[in-house]
């Protein structure tokens, strides 16, 4: 009886044992790496490491984690946050010369999430995600808060949109630290997050001592939920990290413009993660019909052909599981010619901006925004000003080709000193083949001195400007398509426009400064001058005048004897 | 006379008109010891602007108008900007001539006060008497020093709108010594809602207008209906200004910006270097220091001490508040200048003139050169811009301390005579 009963529990314990292990882990990880020689002679390469996970309701949200790193998964599910993106960023993407990256970042630290519409707090709750993401990245989210961030009103609408529902910008916050440095301590809890950590796969290519060596590098994690289907009744989580190195091989490499993965990582592949379904590595050839021309060794086991949006373009692939690799692996690309620069097509539309006037007492900003296309473009000009630029909005011009146009239309709130920024956002049709200066200006502010940063003479920053559009052709272009979340997605992948996010330059300004020794100094002689009318003012209300002997004829002898007089009265009285 | 004051208006005018349509303008315009962030017309455009865009203009930090001022500059923006210019030169006159009428009446009062106080003076203060014909160049002098003062013309041509507020502060002084109590409340309320600190201004003001009142009786009464009747003008006006704006936030933007100072703009004033560098821990209670200082520290003693001289005790009170207020500009320092040759008589008391003189002239010369120096080539810092700052507040100090000092002694004087001799002995007037 006994017996039976302990094979019962027995068998019910096994029962329960299988029935945990073999729910159906439904989520994957895919890693690509894209390498793309630009015609400037650059080599960009770009990480992509993609979580999906499928889940069948929204409840079970950030539960029971397979691949998804729980770490941020927790931070996300507890902030009630649906959309989640985080840049960190040292250098300038070079649109003229580069193209679009697969990501456009601006420099430093930026971040934008999306909360869900639920929210109760949405500023506190914003305040407290920058944090917990500050001490997971080990950067300085935490300086995120009310008074440097907005809720723009279009540029953030088009990624990861699940819903058909009107999107109410209340529940986004966008904030950028243009002066935030981007190392080693950020891209280590960064690999953390994957799933074979840097210790299998493509990861292991990232080593700080060669990603740092760079022109521009850019760490971004971005999460958004995406349809599973047409008809979007399940919605599954999608998680990008992404890595944009851009190398200049004309310093790197001696003489010569040939690049491969040991030359840019300093180490060869061991193979590939043993989590991920997809790991391929894609090298873009597509500048070897134009001129400057590589041979790739080993030859590529696939070539693939992409037709974008009128642009044609060519992939070599190389599916890191199928090499079956043992021992170390290399790609490298051998020019044929050892310096020569393909022919630079500048893309449709790039922006630079600076700042303009002299001294610290007025300047104003200058965003200039070239249009190559054929047609008018439609853009969305997104400003992002620090409380302590004081914004002129009256002095706000837009002219193009020498010709001012009028906004088609206009987003302001005013920033008000140490709680919020000043919040620009135009929209603009930017005639066909055309210049577009935007002009804006401001006024040198005085800050309190212990509001000055520690190198105060360094200046301040204002972080970059956005320029949203939606490009009718593909040219440049290396973005993923809304709808795809890995690289291979975005081969012939035609659609009706491309989105482009262009971040300008962030500026410095150098403010006047006070001197930060005087404090007392300050205090003292402007308290003084107080002193020197209170005193005269006192005696004039509190005393009467009268007629004094005026006594002996010297005043400064009188004075000193009718002084020592007194002292001595004084030692008379005493004793 | 008559013929040389309308020539007197008439260049000042002039003078006036040429600049604005000058070069000088923008640069002068672009002062800081001009335009301070409450008077500056860049920012009442700013804010005109945002108005007519549909933007709460008192959201953000760059206006600091009353909604009253906003609905009148939009409305002049708006449909007459070329004459914009015009209605700031012809305010800036009809000023110097209230001024020059409120001097007449004023001389005209000192002389009837003398006639009727003549027998209590000393035998000997025959020579301190004011003449008939003493009466006549001070109200011309007035004027003149309004008219023609620097200090003045470039606040009028930068198009600043302490032109309104010294249009506001003349008139309550006309109509103080008028006696009319309501128009005087209401120009007082007026100015005070624009710019705050006019308010300590009631006091002369109620002082004068029980004076008129003949019966010593109601006297008491007098001051408490002065009182009531500018309260209730000036909650008209705030109920007005609520209205136009539809909310209370211009209060922040308007006298909470005038009592926090959080713009550290530098200016003529001593709070911008101060509370640059003030611990942030102590900023409240040196805020509150500096506006007690600027307001009713002196209020009191002043008006115990001068209570028979009610137009002293404006025009010192006046002085006080432009040397001490938050965001001093030239403007106020030339409104209460041109009210001084009232007291012309007095002059010959003064002992500080040279230095007052000497110290105004090159504080004027050294701003703009330190300014340029720190801002623009950065060979020099804020240290230079505060020691100007300082030495032009001493030396305004120096002048009223001077001017007040000389009516006591002249007091003095007339009651005790010109003999500084006592028992043979040569004396001093002091102070004990």
């Amino acid at each position: 009886m006994r017996g039976a009963l302990y094979a019962s529990v027995f068998i019910s314990f096994i029962h329960l044992f299988f029935s945990v292990t073999c729910v159906p882990q439904n989520d994957y990880f895919d890693e690509e790496l894209l390498l793309k020689p630009l015609p400037s002679g650059h080599v960009f390469a770009y990480f992509q490491f993609t979580t999906i996970w499928d889940l069948e309701s929204e409840a079970t949200f950030y539960q029971h984690y397979h691949l998804f790193p729980r770490a941020l998964g927790e931070i996300v599910g507890w902030y009630n946050v649906q959309e989640l993106h985080i840049s960190l960023t040292a250098g300038l993407w070079r649109y003229e010369h580069w193209g679009y990256p697969v990501h456009d970042a601006a420099p430093g630290a930026e971040m934008w999430a999306w909360f869900k519409e639920d929210t109760k707090n949405v500023d506190t709750t914003w305040r407290e995600l920058a944090g917990a993401l500050s001490g997971l990245l080990c950067a300085s989210l935490n300086s995120i808060d009310a008074s440097n961030s907005l809720n723009p009103e279009f540029t953030f609408q088009l990624p990861g949109r699940v819903s058909s529902r009107a999107v109410n910008s209340s529940y986004l916050r966008y904030a950028t630290l243009p002066r935030e440095i981007v190392c080693t301590e950020n891209l280590t809890p960064w690999k953390k997050l994957l799933p074979c950590d840097a210790k299998k796969g493509l990861s292991t290519l990232l080593n700080a001592g060669h990603i740092y060596n760079t022109n521009y590098h850019s760490l971004g994690i971005h999460l958004r939920p995406v349809c599973r289907d047409s008809n979007c009744s399940q919605i599954s989580v999608e998680l990008r990290q992404t890595l944009s190195l851009v190398y200049d091989m004309v310093i790197l490499g001696i003489g010569n413009q040939d690049f491969s993965i040991k030359k840019l990582f300093g180490i060869g592949l061991s193979g590939a993660c043993p989590l991920a379904t997809m790991s391929n590595i894609y090298i873009d050839t597509t500048l070897n019909e134009t001129g400057a021309s590589f041979k790739l060794s080993p030859p590529p086991p696939a070539v693939i052909a992409s037709s974008r949006g009128g642009y044609e373009s060519k992939f070599a692939v190389y599916d890191v599981k199928a090499l079956g690799i043992d021992g170390m692996f290399n790609i490298a690309a051998f020019y044929s010619s050892p310096r020569v620069h393909g022919v630079n097509l500048p893309p449709v539309l790039y922006a630079n901006r600076y700042i303009i006037g002299y001294g610290q007492e007025y300047g104003g900003i200058v965003t200039k925004v070239y249009n190559g296309l054929w047609k008018p473009l439609d853009v969305v000009y997104l400003e992002n000003i620090p409380w302590f630029i004081p914004l002129y909005l009256h002095t706000l011009k837009i002219v193009a080709n020498g010709k001012e146009i009028k906004p088609l239309l206009k987003r302001y709130i005013p920033g008000k000193a140490r709680t919020r920024p000043y919040y620009l956002e135009v929209a603009l049709r930017l005639p066909a083949r055309s210049t577009t200066e935007i002009y804006i200006e401001f006024d040198y502010v005085f800050l309190k001195w212990q509001e000055y940063p520690p190198d105060a003479n360094h200046g301040f920053y204002i972080g970059a400007a956005i320029i949203t559009a939606l490009l009718p052709v593909g040219r440049n272009y290396t973005g993923l398509p809304q709808d795809g979340s890995t690289i291979s997605s975005s081969f012939n992948a035609s659609r009706d426009g491309y989105l482009v996010q262009i971040r300008t330059e962030t500026l410095i300004i150098t403010m006047p400064t006070p001197d930060f020794s005087m404090p007392y100094n300050v205090i003292c002689l402007a308290c003084t001058v107080v002193a020197l009318a209170f005193g005269p003012l006192h005696n004039m209300t509190t005393k009467r005048l009268r007629l004094k002997d005026e006594g002996g004829q010297n005043h400064l002898i009188s004075l000193l004897k009718s002084a020592f007089k007194r002292s001595s009265e004084k030692k008379e009285k005493r004793s | 006379m008559d013929n040389l004051m309308c020539l007197g208006y008439a260049v000042a005018g002039y003078i006036r008109y040429w600049l604005l349509n000058s070069d000088y303008k923008q640069t002068i315009g672009d002062r800081v010891e001009i335009s301070s962030p409450l008077n500056s017309w860049r920012k009442v455009t700013e804010g005109a602007y945002l108005y007519s865009e549909g933007i709460n203009p008192y959201l953000g930090e760059n206006f600091h108008e009353t909604p009253l001022g906003l609905f009148v500059f939009h409305k002049m923006i708006s449909n007459i900007p070329q004459l914009t210019g015009f209605i700031f030169i012809v305010c800036d006159l009809i000023t110097a001539h209230v001024l020059y009428h409120t001097a007449q009446l004023f001389m005209s009062e000192l002389f009837s006060r003398q006639m009727r106080e003549k027998e209590k003076y000393a035998k000997d203060a025959e020579t301190l008497l004011l003449k008939q014909s003493d009466l006549v160049l001070p109200p011309v002098y007035v004027a003149s020093a309004y008219l023609f003062n620097p200090y003045i013309i470039f606040s009028c041509i930068s198009q600043t709108t302490t032109v309104f507020a010294n249009l506001c502060l003349a008139f309550t002084f006309l109509l103080m010594i008028k006696g009319k109590r309501l128009a005087c409340c209401s120009v007082l309320a007026l100015a005070t809602l624009q710019s705050l600190y006019p308010v300590i201004l009631l006091v002369p003001a109620s002082i004068y207008i029980a004076k008129a009142e003949s019966r010593r009786s109601l006297r008491c009464s007098s001051f408490i209906l002065t009182a009531v009747t500018f309260i209730t003008a000036l909650h008209l006006l705030l109920y007005i200004s609520l209205k136009l704006a539809g909310g209370w936030e211009f209060l922040h933007a308007t006298h909470g910006f005038i009592l926090n100072v959080p713009d550290l703009q530098p200016n003529v004033g001593l709070f911008w270097y101060f509370f640059t560098e003030m611990f942030e821990n102590f900023r409240l209670l040196f805020i509150c220091a500096f506006q007690i200082n600027a307001t009713v520290l002196y209020l009191i003693p002043l008006t115990l001490r001068f209570h028979g001289e009610p137009m002293l005790l404006a025009t010192s009170l006046t002085a006080l508040t432009a040397i001490f207020k938050s965001y001093p500009t030239l403007g106020d320092v030339g409104f209460y200048l041109a009210l001084l040759p009232m007291w012309k008589h007095l002059f010959k008391y003064m002992q500080q003139g040279f230095v007052v003189g000497c110290s105004f002239l090159s504080t004027s010369v050294m701003g703009p050169v330190v300014w340029h120096l720190w801002i623009y080539s950065r060979s020099a810092n804020a240290n230079f811009y505060f020691g100007v700052t300082l030495a032009f507040a001493t030396a305004q100090i120096f002048l009223v301390t001077d001017i007040l000092f000389a009516y006591i002694k002249r007091e003095f004087s007339l009651f005790h005579g010109l003999h500084r001799e006592v028992n043979g002995k040569t004396t001093k007037l002091v102070l004990e």
